[in-house]
């Protein structure tokens, strides 16, 4: 079975639930699934569908690389399991704390470094850098 | 006299039957059908790449379209083509051309990448090696996902999932 085939349910996922600049492509026996997400709800529901077509993640056939689109002047809200999200004076867990945004607290997205590292403002106007997998930028 | 008139309009009769039987029969040239399949070939663009070959009245396709699908449909269309009393499939799917190839991160920038995200993953170890990320160690069910997706945005090559999930 190709791994288009194996992964259908997720690529068709992926397609109907309006993912932008979407690329499903195949090299090496991996399959490598990119985009843009609307929202932070459609990220999760594709790993939902993921984890349930590839229990736990083992096969090592997918890279899923879809993240919620980020608009430079929105908002994020922070996702943290319960802790601090710590803001950090440059991109990288090796920089400096410059501030703590609590969990579930929504802050201001400047800019997009890269897809780990956001440069953010709390409402307190602490600027600095912070781990993007724990922010979710919030899409009107 | 009478009966001379109308042998020879039975037999014009016959005859006109008969040559309406074969005309509905063999009609068309071999050319003909080609030309009609041809066109419909030509009005969808899925269909590019397929030649049609006819010989008596039997249809055979060549070229390469791009999925199965496509060519089960080639093959319908060509069916329902008047004339075509059997259709021979040789169209065969192309190979995938991906619209550019996958990008892999350098090991280095993996590295780092790696290095921020399983920070807050006491247990777990990462390896980079030739863009495949390799997780060892252990981690609770309700994390990993979130621990995935981070790995995921580093664009590596393959992760190696080798954690032992509590």
């Amino acid at each position: 079975m190709s791994l288009q085939d194996k992964y259908r349910e997720l690529i068709n996922a992926a397609t109907t639930s309006e993912v932008k600049s979407l690329q499903v492509r195949e090299q090496d026996n991996i399959l490598y699934i990119d985009g843009s997400a609307p929202s932070g709800q459609v990220k999760d529901h594709l790993w939902d569908v993921y984890n349930k077509i590839d229990p736990d993640f083992r096969s090592g056939d997918l890279i899923l690389n879809v993240n919620v689109s980020a608009t430079p002047g929105g908002k994020a809200k922070v996702i943290t399991q319960s802790s601090n999200l710590n803001i950090r004076k440059g991109p990288g867990t090796d920089q400096p704390l410059v501030g703590k945004a609590a969990h579930n607290e929504l802050v201001t997205l400047i800019s997009k470094t890269n897809d780990q590292w956001f440069l953010i403002r709390t409402d307190a106007g602490e600027e600095g850098y912070a781990y993007a997998q724990y922010l979710e930028p919030q899409n009107a | 006299m009478k009966k001379n008139m109308l042998r020879n309009f039975v037999v014009l009769f016959a005859l006109a039957v008969l040559s309406v039987t074969l005309y509905s029969c063999s009609g068309r040239s071999d050319e003909e059908i080609r030309k009609d399949i041809t066109e419909k070939l030509a009005a969808n663009p899925d269909m590019a790449g397929v030649n049609a070959a006819v010989v008596d009245k039997i249809a055979t396709l060549s070229g390469q379209v791009k999925d199965e699908q496509i060519r089960e449909k080639t093959e319908s269309v060509v069916t329902g083509v008047k004339g075509v009393k059997q259709v021979v499939n040789d169209i065969s799917i192309a190979p995938r051309i991906p619209d550019n190839p996958v990008e892999v991160a350098p090991d280095d920038a993996i590295s780092r990448g790696v290095t921020d995200a399983v920070k807050d993953f006491p247990g777990v170890n990462a390896s980079v090696n030739n863009g495949e990320v390799t997780l060892t160690g252990t981690i609770t069910r309700d994390r990993l996902v979130t621990l995935m997706q981070s790995i995921s945005t580093l664009k590596p090559k393959k992760i190696n999932n080798q954690l032992t999930i509590k």
